[in-house]
């Protein structure tokens, strides 16, 4: 994988570096925005994490030229995902929270990478995702985490509670702004499960 | 804090009320008894010595009286003063067993000999005590077996005593107030530095919170990459364990300043709906330990509210149970007027009393099965709930914990 790393943190940038060369990716690091605008002319990444912190350039407006050019972006956040966050209309592929382990880094890279190469269509009742392009019914973008939780709904698969709650509510809002008859519920004895309304 | 310094300002204001009305009530209620008691010798004297208080000159088989007119010199004040006979306002009737009145003596402007009759002849089967508030009776038997009633005036001599009570009463209303003004703000500067520690601790959370995230993610890349380039070994375990066990601490940490968070957004939340399926979700692990779950969930209660955040004080609540139980535990959830009640309740080792300690940060009681635990858990619940103008309290009555939240 070809990966950009922008993070003011120079510790950050050689750690991250280092370790996921070791998984034989080639990695490039920029510790302002306005090298990440430079960094993105003329070298195709397959993948960027971006702290919501870079100076000089906020990190939206850089999100924003990511999501134009199909990157895929993970932002680095202090704080956490809300789901007003998750309801505007240029978001991260993903979000990660300040501290996290390495490992769930590069299984977030992973996992948006085979997302990002494979032509899955998720479909369930009135709703489909396209993997691909992380886009639901065509129309609205949707996180690596929220198609997860879909897809391990859908799968009878248990959830964390505690850090599925935000995509669960987001994840409705959207099918709500679409006018879909979708909705995620918790049914008592069964968990949480997609029902039409 | 601003809490506190109310309820020290009110307590301080409830003490100095008590004290003051205590003070005043005696000082009032000695000088109304003196009073009383001084109108009693002088009734006493009219009865025991002689029919009239004055000796006449034509009375020459008249007693003595106590009060003859002597000369005692100047500055003798109360009943003794020779200015006594000369200020004295009193009646004296006298009634035989036929009910017919004869006037002792009348020296009463305000009361015409009639009413004198009709007032003495009221009170004939009384024997002493106040009546029209200012006059003092006595009703006595002399000799010739004829009840005799004697009343005499005490309005000069209470009105002092009224004053006193009255000024009393404005006394204490102004000292409340002033002491109200004063305590404010003694409360505001012996608060003050509690207020400043406050703020440094969650200055301090913050920063610490802030300061190691960063560090704590580079620490464990870098072990990452140490142990996948060189293998693993006791050193990297060790600081493998002592990092997550850190990065664990700073990700509680930042719980406590998720009410700092500007972009906080408030929903209407069904709240019946998320208790029962976190009781759903949680059950199993009561199961495990074999904890009896009772649990009262009223429907339809909806609450205008950070949904992310109210779900982490009924996980929160949840995991204490499934923690602090012995045997058995109960959640409720239920509507008491315009508010929210949130019960839960477990057995417990604990002794009686109010643990409200619980809510405070870094605090954990000595029936913590965990002692890694840091004692964050409900102080998150406090904060969420404060941020909802809600209050929570806790208490352990005959071995059953209660904690309450009212939102």
């Amino acid at each position: 994988m070809n990966i950009l790393i922008a993070d003011p943190d120079r510790d950050f940038l050689m750690s991250f570096k280092n370790l996921l060369e070791l998984s034989d990716n080639t990695v490039q690091t920029v510790f302002d925005g306005t090298q990440v605008i430079s960094k993105l002319t003329g070298k195709k990444f397959d993948s960027v994490i971006l702290n919501e912190n870079i100076p000089r350039i906020n990190y939206k407006d850089i999100l924003k030229i990511l999501n134009e050019n199909n990157i895929p972006v993970i932002v680095i956040l202090e704080k956490r995902v809300n789901s007003g966050m998750l309801s505007e209309k240029i978001i991260a592929n993903s979000y990660i929270k300040l501290p996290f382990m390495p490992n769930e880094l590069s299984s977030r890279l992973d996992d948006i990478y085979k997302k990002c190469h494979s032509d899955e269509v998720f479909r369930y009742s009135d709703i489909e995702i396209d993997e691909k392009n992380f886009s639901l019914c065509n129309e609205i973008r949707v996180t690596n985490e929220e198609i997860n939780t879909i897809k391990a709904i859908s799968s009878k698969s248990e959830l964390d509670i505690k850090h599925s709650g935000v995509y669960i509510n987001s994840l409705n809002n959207k099918f709500k702004k679409l006018n879909k008859k979708l909705r995620i519920k918790y049914l008592i004895n069964e968990g949480y499960r997609l029902v039409d309304e | 804090m601003n809490k506190v310094r109310k309820k020290f300002v009110l307590y301080a204001e409830i003490a100095v009320f008590i004290l003051l009305t205590v003070l005043l009530s005696v000082i009032n209620v000695i000088n109304f008894t003196m009073v009383t008691e001084d109108a009693d010798r002088i009734t006493n004297t009219i009865s025991h010595y002689r029919v009239k208080f004055f000796k006449e000159p034509q009375e020459e088989n008249a007693d003595t009286p106590v009060n003859s007119g002597q000369h005692k010199g100047p500055g003798v004040m109360g009943i003794n003063s020779p200015e006594m006979n000369a200020s004295l306002r009193y009646f004296t009737y006298a009634f035989d067993k036929d009910g017919n009145a004869e006037k002792i003596e009348h020296r009463m402007t305000a009361v015409t000999e009639e009413e004198a009759v009709e007032l003495a002849r009221s009170l004939l089967n009384e024997d002493t005590g106040w009546t029209d508030t200012i006059y003092r009776y006595r009703v006595y038997e002399r000799d010739d077996k004829r009840t005799y009633v004697t009343v005499i005036d005490q309005g000069r001599e209470l009105l002092p005593s009224y004053r006193i009570l009255i000024i009393s009463a404005i006394g204490e209303v102004l000292v409340l107030l002033i002491s109200y003004l004063v305590l404010v703000r003694v409360g505001k500067s012996l608060f003050k530095q509690f207020e400043e520690a406050d703020r440094k601790q969650k200055l301090f959370i913050a920063s610490v919170e802030q300061d190691f995230k960063m560090p704590l993610t580079v620490i464990n890349a870098n072990t990452e990459i140490i142990e996948r380039k060189n293998g693993s070994n006791d050193q990297t375990q060790a600081i493998n364990r002592q990092v997550r066990k850190m990065t664990e601490l700073v990700k509680n940490l930042g719980a406590l300043s998720i009410f700092e968070e500007t972009d906080v957004s408030l929903s209407n939340t069904d709240l019946s709906n998320m208790f029962n399926i976190i009781i759903d979700i949680q059950k199993s692990k009561f199961e495990e330990k074999n904890i009896s779950l009772e649990f009262a969930i009223e429907p339809d209660i909806y609450l205008k509210c950070d949904e992310q955040a109210i779900r982490k004080v009924i996980l929160e609540l949840t995991q204490n149970a499934v923690n602090y139980s012995l045997t058995k535990a109960s959640f409720t959830l239920k509507k008491q007027g315009d508010r929210i009640i949130i019960l839960q309740t477990n057995d417990t080792s604990l002794a009686d009393g109010s643990i409200d300690q619980i809510f405070d940060r870094f605090t954990t009681l000595e029936n913590a099965k965990d002692k890694n635990t840091v004692g964050l858990g409900l102080s998150y619940v406090k904060d969420i709930v404060k941020a909802h103008n809600g209050r929570v309290s806790a208490n352990v009555k005959d071995n059953i914990f209660t904690l309450e939240i009212a939102l």
